[in-house]
């Protein structure tokens, strides 16, 4: 005897076995495929026959998980646009806090303040960058003279103007420049062996 | 039998037009699609769903988990103001293709 709720199981762990993990559209697909059983039954088919032809209507697993991966996709890309905006706003509020710093003259207990705590939030802006692919380790490495240059520029501005506290911010600064290269160059190694395994 | 092309083009205005006329459910626009198109258009049903979650998070439409008159859970789903524009979006580009097919075989076939 043909148990509709058995079937019904078993095809919603198919779906699971594809891929489709998110509860919601799976919930979606076999409140439709119980509909579309119901009609059949109603139009003459037998409960058996309903099954096997609203599965078929419904398409192959593997196929309408595809589809639901692009959207999933697309929204990734829609967080990328995010991080990018997060990160202008961040530079521009750093390059506020130093104008005001410059115009105001601020004392060197909070501009090294600032400056550290700007600086250690470099790795992770950086690695979160190269987490949505904007950066990876060859631009990291390309961008490195610029970098020295900039930070030079910010070890100035963030320190006593004394060119021993200046060289000495600008070293810890390219210290976690190359620090976050390193983990993207290991990221990416490790996205490689796992692509070819 | 539309090509896979023609349906895939045509699926987003297709869904936007009919909840342009209020809220509906995946299973019923399919049969909606169906019965419009004289059985012409046969969307894969498991597609219908990725598509309406595209155009939600798109922003276009919105969704809500109600009760069907059988007692059963169903997700509706209805336009929301972006949608109405991207309605209007696309439907001048169909329209301007339709004119131009119109135009092209009015001597042809009538």
């Amino acid at each position: 005897m043909f148990n509709l709720d058995k079937a019904i199981a078993e095809w919603r762990r198919q779906m699971l076995a594809a891929g489709i993990k998110s509860p919601v559209p799976l919930e979606e697909l076999e409140i439709h495929l119980r509909d579309e059983i119901e009609q059949q039954t109603k139009s003459g088919l037998s409960e058996t026959e309903a099954f096997k032809t609203a599965i078929q209507k419904i398409g192959q697993a593997h196929v309408v998980q595809n589809e639901f991966k692009k959207v999933e996709e697309r929204m990734g890309s829609r967080d990328c646009k995010l991080l990018k905006t997060l990160v202008v706003v961040l530079t521009s509020l750093i390059a506020l806090g130093m104008g005001c710093m410059v115009l105001f003259k601020t004392g060197f207990v909070i501009k090294i303040m600032l400056g550290m705590g700007l600086g250690f939030e470099l790795p992770v802006v950086l690695l979160a960058l190269v987490k949505s692919g904007v950066l990876n380790y060859e631009k990291l490495v390309s961008l490195r003279r610029y970098v020295i240059v900039w930070n030079l520029i910010l070890g100035a501005l963030l320190t006593t103007p004394e060119i021993v506290t200046q060289v000495i911010t600008a070293v810890a600064l390219q210290a976690l420049y190359e620090v976050s290269a390193r983990i993207a160059w290991y990221w990416e190694r490790q996205e490689n062996k796992a692509q070819k395994s | 039998m539309l090509s896979k092309e023609l349906v895939a083009a045509s699926t987003e205005p297709v869904i936007l037009s009919l909840l342009s006329g209020g809220e509906s459910y995946g299973y019923a626009l399919i049969q909606e699609v169906k019965r419009l198109s004289g059985d012409k258009i046969e969307w894969t049903d498991g597609m219908i769903y990725p598509v309406l979650h595209r155009m939600e998070n798109e922003g276009w439409i919105a969704s809500r988990w109600g009760q069907a008159e059988n007692g059963r859970k169903r997700k509706y789903y209805s336009l929301k103001k972006d949608g109405k524009k991207a309605l209007e979006r696309q439907r001048e580009q169909w329209v301007t293709v339709s004119g131009v097919f119109k135009q092209l075989w009015k001597e042809q076939y009538v």
